[in-house]
């Protein structure tokens, strides 16, 4: 099962329930809010995919497969913005 | 070889040259400090002109290496050590040394973590400043010029010192179509507005995280070293944590300071 976590070269800031992550070597920002926020919170630890479903799940009422997707595809973006690791 | 020193935001520039050409430029566009017997300066700048070839583009290519780090533009190179204590400037002419010392100066108070070098235009109303920022026309010289008789603290590039609790503008040198008076005190910042020209009139104030992300592309910076982006980036949210940002649509007229003050 693949794991996720954040990378530790990065700088990231909540302001107002958004985070806000600066890519120091890149100069690149991504602002996340919603359920990224809240998957970017739990990424401080290793994830997968389905351990973050269950986290997210417990606030929100979302079917197993839908949510999924929406991780997957989250996860991915992190992935190629270089703001994860697996 | 003369010699000069000059003032920028709260810092000290001792500036040496042995071009008439280049000291006019500086004599001209800086505030000079006419005693500077026991005066320490923060930054050696020495400038050479005849450097270069024609201004070409905004691109400017940074190396790193035997402690000091180069920024070369084509119509300039700065040399400056690691420590941004002693810097030598070739210019080709009189605009690449401004854009050379807009370049260096900005580097210098990021590293410095003072503040930032926005690109904006900036004016006095009741004892406060207001910048006017957004890209490239947008209007940021129109609203200056449509302004007066109100006091423009710049109308390019506005020197904002950042600290936890406050953010001040000053009287910036770095202009392009007026001229500072170099007499004004420094202000508080009450306001950034990121313009849009419209039919209406219409201030909306922004979430601070959007904030962060609509003000990185309006700072004069160019990234080479993780540890000076971490610094920026640091500097960019004291900012939004203190002076609030809003999107504003303007009409060519100056109704809009009804919207602001």
């Amino acid at each position: 099962m693949t794991t996720y976590i954040r990378k530790t070269n990065l700088d990231a800031v909540e302001m107002d329930g958004n985070w806000v992550i600066l890519h120091p070597s890149d100069y690149t920002v991504t602002k996340l809010n919603g359920i990224g926020g809240e998957c970017w919170s739990l990424l401080k630890e290793k994830q997968s995919v389905s351990s973050l479903r269950e986290e997210i799940q417990r606030h929100y009422d979302v079917p197993d497969d839908v949510a999924e997707k929406d991780i997957e595809d989250f996860l991915n973006h992190m992935l190629d913005a270089g703001l994860v690791t697996t | 070889m003369k010699m000069v020193m000059i003032e920028i935001g709260e810092h000290l520039l001792a500036i040496e040259t042995g071009s008439d050409k280049a000291m006019g430029f500086v004599n001209e566009n800086f505030k000079i400090i006419l005693n500077p017997e026991g005066v320490r300066e923060s930054l050696k700048v020495s400038i050479e002109y005849g450097y270069g070839y024609p201004f070409t583009s905004f691109d400017v290519a940074i190396q790193k290496g035997n402690g000091s780090v180069f920024y070369n533009r084509g119509d300039y190179l700065i040399e400056v050590d690691e420590n941004y204590a002693k810097a030598t400037i070739k210019a080709y002419n009189d605009f690449a040394l401004k854009h050379a010392l807009m370049n260096l100066y900005s580097a210098f108070i990021v590293h410095n973590k003072w503040g930032l070098l926005i690109h904006s235009s900036c004016i006095k109303e009741h004892e406060k400043a207001f910048i006017f920022t957004g890209h490239s026309g947008a209007g940021k010289s129109t609203v200056a010029e449509l302004s007066s008789p109100r006091t423009i603290l710049s109308d390019e590039a506005t020197v904002v010192k950042v600290t936890s609790g406050d953010v001040q503008a000053f009287d910036s040198p770095f202009r392009s179509d007026t001229v500072a008076s170099f007499s004004e005190k420094p202000l508080k910042l009450a306001g950034i507005q990121l313009l849009e020209q419209s039919s209406t009139i219409e201030r909306v104030k922004l979430e601070k995280a959007e904030s962060v992300m609509k003000m990185l592309d309006k700072i004069f910076y160019w990234a080479y070293d993780p540890a000076e982006t971490q610094k920026l980036f640091s500097l960019l949210q004291q900012l939004v944590r203190v002076v609030p940002v809003y999107n504003l649509k303007f009409q060519k007229n100056d109704a809009f300071w009804e919207e602001i003050s």
